[in-house]
């Protein structure tokens, strides 16, 4: 990189978030709720974190945890109710729609369905090079010639240009979503739980893939998965999720080995794992969907600590170890 | 992950590709013809109708309003293969003629419909919210009025003409339409891929063309084909009842109501209209019936009907 | 005696046009009260025979070879009025998805007490009393609540408690579980997986697993058999398995799993279409040991030296088996 002049600029967090809020509204119809009243989802209450460069950041969580709905936010594909997400010090929920396909070209996004997240009616040439066109201006012989990298880049070759998405397994075609998104040549990459739907053989060479781009091309990266192993392999620092807000994050290893929320503790409780037979020990209740929530903790109804504090009062996120925040009244 | 007994078969897809995608769509479109006998028959017919309707006038000895007093009601001959009828006029002529009427009517309405409704949807759908649920009430209002009740209303609000006729039959298809392409769109909106082309950078005219409308066309195909056949059959009872085009404008509804008071006397003045009425809406309900079995991936089958 | 006994069961899928086998030659053993999980990934077959065992094959499936034993019958012979007092009566099932096995229409008390009804031949009020006596076993929060509730008012790990207390009414000696935790959260599964390991303890249950989760599998059963391809690679007990795989396959399944700081091998490539079998060992074109011998021959079964007495067997299909000793 040849910006090593800016010092500064490479100590700053690449990718900044703060009070990120959005309530979905799920009222039903316009008549349903003037007869009904209003119903919302919190589903991303007030979350923010910070990304290094060349960094990786695992979002755990549930599902209703709200961890998706955050990386659509910050990629804009959700419009955000408040907050500020600032890429390199650049404020993209402000940005104008011509500032935006410049950023675009910053943020790219790998789904979790390779099967839904690729055009059935476009060939794999043409899904990787649209992202060349618009933003490179590439054009026919030129273009093919940097989709084969690209996909020469992620394991596949020339022959497969010509194919539609149906002709590939999945491991296949995540493949070729992880090459739409390194088309752009991003900064950063937002992954939403891009081998869940994968094959365990086939999701250990994707995560390998995803490891050896990140490592070759300096990328940085926010995982999101509900996978504690797959979270524990990818990542350098965590944030946990739950009922729209982080209850726990820092180092992967201060959280996996020294949990301080006992949500985290209890994921860790919940974990089979490979010849440590009976020691699960499940936790009580259902994943919460943050629908008109109280004001205290989320996690509050299904704690086994919790006291009366916990749900009279917000919770906020504080530092309690050097760079290991939690959001708990007794901890 | 093995969910069902299905899954056997997706477990097996990674290196299947079934041959007929890489073919070109030209191929792909006369493939589907020839495969699929329904189509076949279908679009035969219909290529016979469109020539007698657009060629057919221009082949035929006699002018379709050309009376002849001594030759009234003269069975079906080799001078006039229909017959002729009560002021001695050609049926085959006046036949040919009331196809092209016909022809007109039905794909003006079809396409007017198609061009009201599709857009209806894309563009409520859009925005979505309480200009959505409005319009979409609206649809169910007229959907709950019996499309050719409707149809007359209308035409008798407009007055008897080739447009109006349009309008009247288009009024009654256009919530299909609009409900058609708002599924679509609804459903495509959702779909990743969309999300992964905004993802990319791919603007909303793109994402319109590229994404959206290929995945919308299929369906609303079936439903303009369909849309044909039946605009052929309300605008003939329209003007079987009277109320659509009257004299001199030929059309086939018109000779069926002339046909009525000499059934005894002259049955070929209702066979040969109603002949060619049946024809015609067969040929598109075989082609509509096949192009959308075609497309539900629950009655297709590779290589042909089963 | 085993309770169940699969022997060389082979099931065939007619497509028309194209045939293909998604069970070939698959065998083993399951003793009354014990645990067996059955691993695999997409298109291993894993599913194909729970089905074949409770005769709810696809109308396009047929087992063309093979029995399966089950106390003492043959159920590929029963015709469908024996299957029907077998399924639901002796051998209970539970599916990935619980919506699939519940109607939308009635409420889950009347859903089960239907079984009861139907195979015990019990009145409306006992077959009440006995359904909420078992919604209590399954743990759902307020049984007697829950009798009259839909199951659309219900959550995922909720309705799958209500298909396992369905499966468990009639008290069968055998639970046929077919990735009953992969839809849920990871709290749910913990829970279903403890609830289901209570159970078995409870009730004597032979219980087969079926999942493509191999640390799932390791919590709960005792022994275990690794599908790939239609065909059975490795059966023994989840300790040998797990701890020193015999067949590459399973090694390379155990190291798919990501550890933190280790590089994650996962095995290379993606399975075959199972319409063109790859000759030989079916694994081979993804295996790091193949040698020409792979290609050519279908491994027969090895039986390796049991290490302690009554130990029962660890079985594996391989020419070049991994070392037992490593680890």
């Amino acid at each position: 990189m040849m910006e090593a002049l800016g010092a500064t600029d490479s100590n700053l967090p690449l990718l900044r978030v703060r009070d990120l809020v959005k309530y979905f509204d799920v009222s039903g119809g316009a008549f349903r709720r003037l007869l009904y009243g209003r119903r919302t989802v919190q589903a991303v209450d007030g979350v923010s974190f910070e990304v290094a460069r060349g960094e990786t950041l695992g979002l755990v969580g549930e599902s209703g945890s709200g961890k998706s709905t955050t990386a659509k936010l910050i990629a804009r594909l959700l419009p955000v109710m408040s907050g500020d997400v600032l890429l390199a010090g650049r404020d993209i929920l402000k940005a104008s729609t011509n500032e935006m396909k410049a950023l675009r070209k910053d943020i790219q996004f790998v789904f979790q369905d390779p099967f839904s997240s690729l055009n059935p009616r476009m060939r794999t040439e043409m899904i990787i090079g649209r992202a060349l066109s618009i933003h490179f201006g590439f054009r026919g012989e030129a273009r093919r010639e940097r989709v084969v990298q690209l996909l020469e880049r992620v394991g596949l070759s020339a022959q497969h240009l010509e194919r539609y998405p149906h002709e590939f397994s999945g491991g296949q075609r995540q493949r070729i979503a992880v090459a739409r998104a390194l088309a752009t040549e991003p900064s950063l990459i937002l992954a939403d739980e891009p081998v869940s739907s994968l094959d365990v053989s086939i999701q250990a060479q994707v995560l390998a893939l995803l490891q050896d781009l990140r490592t070759r091309l300096g990328l940085t990266m926010v995982f999101i998965t509900h996978d504690l192993n797959v979270a524990e392999y990818v990542s350098d620092r965590i944030a946990v999720m739950y009922g729209g807000k982080i209850m726990e994050e820092g180092a992967t290893d201060d959280v996996m080995q020294r949990p301080l929320h006992p949500y985290t503790k209890a994921l860790l409780d919940t974990r089979p794992r490979i010849g440590h037979p009976g020691q699960l020990r499940p936790l009580e209740g259902e994943p919460a969907v943050p629908l008109n929530p109280g004001p205290g903790c989320r996690f509050a109804s299904r704690c086994p600590l919790r006291i009366a504090e916990c749900t009279e009062q917000a919770v906020p996120l504080v530092e309690k170890r050097m760079g290991h925040n939690v959001a708990c009244v007794r901890s | 992950m093995n969910a069902n007994p299905m899954d056997v078969a997706s477990g097996a897809e990674p290196t299947a590709a079934p041959a007929w995608r890489q073919e070109t769509l030209t191929q792909r479109v006369a493939g589907f013809f020839l495969r699929d006998r329904r189509a076949m028959v279908g679009m035969i017919l219909l290529v016979v109708m469109l020539f007698a309707a657009f060629v057919g006038p221009r082949l035929v000895p006699y002018e379709p309003d050309q009376p002849n007093v001594r030759n009234r009601f003269a069975a079906p001959s080799w001078s006039h293969w229909m017959g002729t009828d009560r002021s001695g006029r050609d049926l085959l002529s006046r036949v040919l003629a009331g196809a092209s009427v016909s022809f007109r009517v039905a794909i003006g309405a079809a396409l007017l419909a198609l061009l009201i409704g599709a857009p209806l949807g894309a563009v409520t759908s859009y925005i979505g919210g309480l200009v959505d649920d409005v319009t979409q009430r609206c649809m169910d209002a007229i959907i709950a009025f019996p499309a050719r009740l409707l149809a007359i209303v209308l035409v008798v609000l407009m007055g008897p003409s080739v447009v109006s006729l349009w309008f009247a039959i288009a009024f009654s298809s256009i919530p299909r339409y609009a409900r058609i392409v708002r599924g679509s769109v609804l459903d495509q909106k959702e779909r990743e891929y969309v999300e992964a082309a905004h993802a990319i950078g791919e603007g909303r005219l793109a994402i319109l063309f590229l994404y959206i409308l290929p995945n919308v066309l299929p369906p609303l195909a079936v439903q303009v084909t369909l849309d044909f056949a039946s605009a052929v059959t309300v605008e003939a009872s329209l003007s079987f009842l009277g109320l659509g085009l009257v004299p001199p404008t030929i059309s086939w509804g018109g000779l069926l109501n002339d046909a009525q008071q000499w059934l005894e006397e002259a049955p070929w003045l209702a066979i040969f209209p109603g002949a060619a009425l049946a024809l015609t809406v067969l040929s598109f309900v075989l082609i509509g019936d096949a192009i959308r079995d075609h497309l539900d991936p629950r009655t297709r089958r590779r290589g042909g009907t089963r | 005696m085993a309770l169940l006994d699969v022997r060389n069961l082979t099931v065939d899928f007619d497509l028309g046009a194209e045939s293909l086998r998604a069970v070939d030659d698959v065998s083993f053993t399951l003793e009354p009260g014990e645990a067996l999980g059955i691993v695999g990934e997409s298109g291993s077959g894993k599913t194909v025979t729970a089905l074949s065992i409770m005769r709810l094959l696809d109308p396009r499936a047929r087992i063309t070879h093979g029995r399966i034993w089950f106390d003492g019958q043959d159920l590929v012979t029963q015709d469908e009025s024996a299957m029907e007092s077998i399924r639901g009566r002796r051998i209970g099932m539970v599916f990935q998805e619980p919506m699939t096995s519940l109607n939308p229409g009635y409420t889950v008390g009347e859903q089960v007490a239907e079984v009861y009804r139907h195979h015990l031949r019990l009145s409306h009020a006992e077959a009440r009393r006995r359904t909420i006596e078992m919604f209590e076993r399954v743990k759902l929060p307020g049984a007697r609540e829950m009798f009259n509730k839909y199951p659309h008012e219900f959550s995922g790990g909720m309705r799958q408690r209500v298909t396992i207390a369905a499966a468990l009414a009639c008290g069968p000696s055998l639970l046929i579980a077919d990735e009953p935790t992969t839809a849920v959260d990871v709290t749910i599964q913990a829970q279903i997986l403890s609830l289901l390991g209570q159970l078995q303890r409870d009730m004597d249950l032979a219980l087969l697993f079926i999942s493509h989760d191999l640390a799932v599998v390791s919590e709960l059963c005792t022994r275990a058999a690794v599908l790939y391809g239609a065909r059975l690679m490795e059966v023994g007990s989840t300790d040998a398995i797990f701890t020193a795989p015999r067949h590459p396959y399973t090694d390379g399944l155990i190291n798919s799993i990501p550890q933190r700081g280790q590089p994650l091998q996962g095995v290379p490539g993606t399975i075959f279409d199972l319409r063109t079998p790859p000759p030989g060992c079916r694994f081979h074109p993804r295996c790091a040991h193949a040698r020409p011998l792979c290609h050519r021959d279908v491994p027969e079964f090895t039986r390796s030296p049991a290490n302690t007495p009554g130990e029962r067997g660890h079985v594996y299909a391989c020419h070049y088996p991994l070392d037992s000793s490593r680890g």
